[in-house]
């Protein structure tokens, strides 16, 4: 079996992720915010190759260095799949105004200052892939938005999704959550999960989406 | 997280082909079970979470103020909450326990005493942790089947990240 097989069959699942606790500052989620699935990836892409993808994206965005053979990044598919390289564009002007602001509030406000964005460029697509990828198609990954209050964030006009870090960790779940209604860890109690930020600690409850 | 979050017997990993070299040294037809790919005591979970810090951490990623680098992370489980401090100790990323926040819980892993670590780099496994994050889900996954005794997906094939050289891995149920 084809693992994107996985997720396209969690689409059709009528769940919503509702952002139920928000502890710090957090420039991805409102309190009580809610994200359905087609929310929780970059704006079309692969859920399973953002997955991959964060593994490395997470370091870049702290200024690691990598090797340039780790800067790409292939999906987890076996037969077709679709080959990601990171790179770096210039700041936009919402972003610029936002590193002077934040440059202001430094001692306010300790959040990073990009240098560049990131985003993840397809250079090579082998066979046929159900998302529908083309090569050239760039996903980028720090939306940076700022916060203004816990509810009020300053978006650099970029729709809102799921933060990285919290989709990282929800990812691996999502599969069984369709199948056994609940997380691997609860007692089938309200569910929750939380994002890996200590501080933040957002969490996020699990509901069935109706409209 | 309960006893029965994963059945770890029940899952076996086989490496089913290698593109080009592995620096890993993975060879077609190793098989690992999934003690194998998390270090001892260690939870799977935290240890999924933590993974993107510690290769961060280990390519020179600044968390922090340079002299005292690190970040903390937590396990998904709220109900649970242990935080684990990412650092790098000599040249190794570590991870070591720094709060055990933990409520009444069922999960193994309650256990942790803060200061309780793992080395990653040096032996602690000697699975790809690049590739253990690739595979978590399907594992997840599979564990699920198992758990709900499904019977329509025995079996996954996944690959690592890497590109062009890389591994493709069986995932099944035995």
């Amino acid at each position: 079996m084809n693992p994107c097989r996985l997720s396209s069959q969690i689409e059709t699942v009528p769940i919503v992720f509702k952002c139920a606790q928000k502890n710090a500052r957090c420039g991805y989620h409102k309190k009580y915010q809610e994200f359905k699935f087609s929310n929780l990836a970059p704006d079309g892409m692969c859920p399973e190759a953002y997955h991959n993808l964060y593994f490395i994206s997470l370091g870049i965005l702290f200024n690691a260095k990598f090797e340039k053979k780790q800067l790409v990044v292939k999906c987890p598919a076996t037969e077709n799949y679709v080959v990601f390289k990171a790179g770096f564009e210039r700041l936009n002007l919402r972003f610029r105004f936002l590193n002077v602001v934040k440059r202001l509030l430094c001692k306010m406000y300790i959040g990073q200052i990009y240098s560049g964005r990131l985003f993840w460029e397809i250079i090579k697509i082998k066979g046929k892939c159900p998302r529908g990828h083309e090569i050239g198609s760039r996903f980028y990954i720090n939306k940076g938005n700022f916060q203004i209050t816990p509810n009020l964030l300053f978006p650099l006009g970029e729709a809102y999704e799921l933060c990285p870090a919290l989709f990282d960790n929800l990812f691996p779940y999502l599969y069984s959550l369709q199948r056994e209604k609940h997380f691997p860890y609860s007692d089938n109690s309200t569910d929750f999960i939380q994002c890996p930020d200590h501080k933040a600690n957002i969490t996020l409850e699990i509901g069935e989406y109706s409209e | 997280m309960s006893s029965n979050c994963f059945r770890f017997e029940n899952i076996a990993i086989e490496v089913e082909s290698v593109e080009g070299d592995c620096n890993v040294g993975f060879h077609t037809g190793d098989r690992f079970s999934l003690e194998a790919l998390i270090p001892k005591g260690l939870c799977p979970f935290l240890y999924h979470t933590a993974l993107p810090y510690l290769a961060a951490i280990e390519h020179e990623a600044l968390f922090s103020l340079p002299e005292n680098n690190f970040i903390i992370v937590q396990c998904p489980n709220p109900t649970v909450g242990v935080a684990a401090k990412i650092h790098q100790t000599g040249k190794d990323p570590c991870i070591e326990v720094v709060s055990t926040r933990t409520k009444k819980s069922d999960c193994p892993y309650c256990q942790f005493k803060i200061g309780d670590n793992w080395l990653i780099s040096k032996g602690e496994t000697r699975f790809c942790s690049r590739a253990y994050d690739s595979l978590f889900p399907y594992l997840n996954a599979l564990s699920s089947e198992i758990r709900t005794d499904g019977i329509d997906k025995d079996m996954l094939a996944v690959t690592c990240p890497s590109y062009p050289n890389f591994v493709t891995f069986r995932v099944e149920r035995l």
